[in-house]
């Protein structure tokens, strides 16, 4: 009884022919991969974001051998312009809190002081106010941030659709392989479905077999491979704390994209489904 | 009910090039079966027979001609038009194509679900059809574990499980002993008398001469001959060097009908239920004009001597 009731649901015995590991195995893979690629994509999104929010408009002024008197005489010289709408030297506590990324707790260099710059017209070239400055306060020099930060964001960008095309890659390979699997399952019960077939079973009963068995395979290897990525991907954010900021560990895992993470099981399976539907249908097409 | 119209059938991959077509497997057929009728096919090997049934159940289409099965027009119907009808069909092959991963039960329940028969309706059905083969018993068995004349029966019931409207039998007494062969003869008669429309290939001329029914011959892929009434003395004088004019074209109406001369020691077993099945119409087994087969103007006068 257990038996009939198993395989009345089961006419072409797909679990035995579509089984093991090698399927799900292989879209858990990509699944880890796709879980990279989300988390990479969302990373560079936080980082641009980030990178434009902070420096947006900002024009900064460097003064070399910066002592408090040319630092004075800088902003009051900046502040008689009329095209800066506000000029403010910068603390050092926060100069060495932004530049510790790149030259870590106690830089051995000498820091230059630095003026930060907000404009009254955006469109006004900095350059021009670094040579009036520069008449006034010698060796002084403006940094234009918009520029960087337009590169920045290009850099960003790019990784992000770096990101997206390695998913639109793994979805790809995925289809790939389940359409291998799908031929594998399709030769194993060739007998069976020219029986059905032979029965009067339309291509879309058949087919519909095949989808649903593979896509459940597809689903459980991609639900393994977001498992297995969580942890890896904690770490990864864990690493990139000082970038963007992170905290705590708990703040980290916050950080990791659950939506895409969780996506991937039902995204797995429409995949499987729909390969495996395409395969089915066409090799039916050689039946009358 | 079937009707073959100048139908040609040729096997692709009949040369070195792929795409290439063979002979023609088929030449000129052409023949109709009346609804209810039982119908031998016979012929030597490679005549055509298994071309004839193919395209009967339709795993095949013609290659030129009209192949009308049920209604269908197979020749140019949409391909998602043959599967109702394939579903209306009942096929037995010589050798079984059981599934056998399935037990007894599921293979005979396969017919029913693929009709979309709900689990509860369908079991009843399954297990009377199953008792009617004489294998109640042994309906959870896989067929591996089933002798080749149990199998044999297993897949008869799964032909007949659904009540088709034809019935497909191509050398189904090939693997089976005189007994057994008598036996399964019974069932198709059984089912002939229920009303189904009943072709059986075969080159057992024991077989034929027990039953005597019309027959179609075929030799080389053509329809020599259609007999009608003297099924059993055509058979039996058949003749592989081929005398056509030995059958008489013409059916014969004033000869007795065929008469079922199965041996007694062995009925068909009774059918529990006969209400379920309305009688078929009783001249259905009264073979005059049985086989219609129009002649084709292309072939100009019969090929006669």
């Amino acid at each position: 009884m257990a038996r009939r009731r198993r395989y009345s649901r089961d006419p072409l015995g797909l679990r035995r022919a579509l089984s093991g590991l090698l399927l799900p195995g292989l879209v858990a893979a990509m699944a880890l991969l796709a879980a990279l690629a989300l988390a990479g994509a969302q990373g560079a999104a936080t980082l641009a974001e980030r990178w434009q929010r902070g420096a947006a408009a900002a024009v900064t002024v460097q003064i070399p051998d910066a002592d408090a008197v040319r630092l004075d005489r800088a902003v009051a010289a900046l502040r008689q312009m009329p095209e800066v709408a506000e000029a403010e030297a910068m603390e050092p506590e926060r100069l060495a809190a932004l530049l510790r990324p790149w030259l870590g707790e106690s830089p051995a260099i000498a820091m230059p002081g630095v003026i930060e710059l907000r404009l009254r017209d955006q469109r006004t070239d900095p350059v021009l106010i670094g040579d009036r400055l520069a008449n006034v306060v010698p060796g002084a020099m403006v940094e234009a941030h918009g520029l960087w930060v337009q590169r920045l964001a290009a850099l960003a960008r790019s990784l992000q659709a770096i990101a997206l095309g390695v998913l639109l890659l793994v979805a790809v390979v995925a289809a790939a392989v389940v359409a291998v699997a799908t031929r594998a399952g399709l030769s194993a019960r060739r007998n069976a479905i020219e029986v059905l077939h032979g029965l009067g079973a339309r291509d879309g009963d058949i087919a519909g077999r095949f989808a649903r068995r593979v896509g459940l395979l597809a689903a459980t290897g991609a639900l393994v491979g977001a498992g297995i990525s969580v942890p890896a991907l904690a770490l990864l954010v864990d690493l990139a704390g000082p970038w963007v900021g992170a905290e705590s560990r708990l703040h980290s895992l916050a950080g990791l994209p659950w939506a895409g993470l969780l996506a991937l099981p039902p995204v797995a399976y429409l995949v499987g489904w729909a390969t495996a539907q395409a395969t089915v249908r066409r090799w039916l097409h050689q039946l009358p | 009910m079937v009707r073959f119209e100048a139908v040609g059938l040729r096997y692709p991959g009949g040369g070195p090039h792929t795409g290439s077509w063979g002979p023609e497997a088929l030449v000129d057929v052409t023949f109709a079966l009346p609804q209810g009728s039982f119908t031998w096919l016979l012929g030597p090997s490679g005549a055509g027979k298994s071309s004839v049934l193919r395209l009967m159940h339709l795993a095949l289409r013609p290659t030129r001609g009209e192949v009308e099965v049920l209604g269908l027009r197979t020749a140019n119907a949409r391909r998602a038009a043959l599967a109702p009808v394939r579903r209306r069909i009942g096929v037995v092959f010589q050798d079984f194509r059981l599934l056998p991963y399935l037990s007894a039960f599921d293979n005979v329940a396969l017919p029913l679900r693929l009709a979309g028969r709900p689990e509860a309706s369908l079991r009843a059905d399954v297990t009377e059809m199953l008792r009617w083969v004489g294998l109640a018993e042994r309906a959870e068995a896989l067929p591996p574990e089933l002798s080749g004349g149990e199998q044999q029966r297993i897949a008869i019931a799964r032909a007949v499980v659904h009540r088709p409207a034809l019935l497909v039998a191509d050398e189904p007494t090939g693997n089976l002993d005189n007994h057994q062969a008598r036996r399964l003869l019974a069932l198709l008669r059984e089912m002939n008398r229920l009303g189904t429309t009943v072709v059986v290939a075969t080159h057992d001329e024991d077989l034929v001469s027990r039953f005597p029914a019309p027959s179609l011959l075929l030799h080389d892929g053509r329809l020599h001959d259609v007999d009608s009434a003297r099924g059993v003395d055509s058979a039996a004088g058949y003749d592989p060097e081929g005398h056509p004019g030995a059958w008489p074209e013409a059916p014969q109406a004033d000869d007795p009908p065929a008469e079922d001369t199965y041996p007694a020691e062995t009925p068909p077993e009774p059918y529990s239920d006969p209400a379920e099945f309305p009688e078929p119409p009783r001249h259905a087994n009264r073979p005059p004009p049985y086989i219609v087969r129009p002649r084709d103007p292309r072939r100009g006068p019969p090929p006669h001597g």
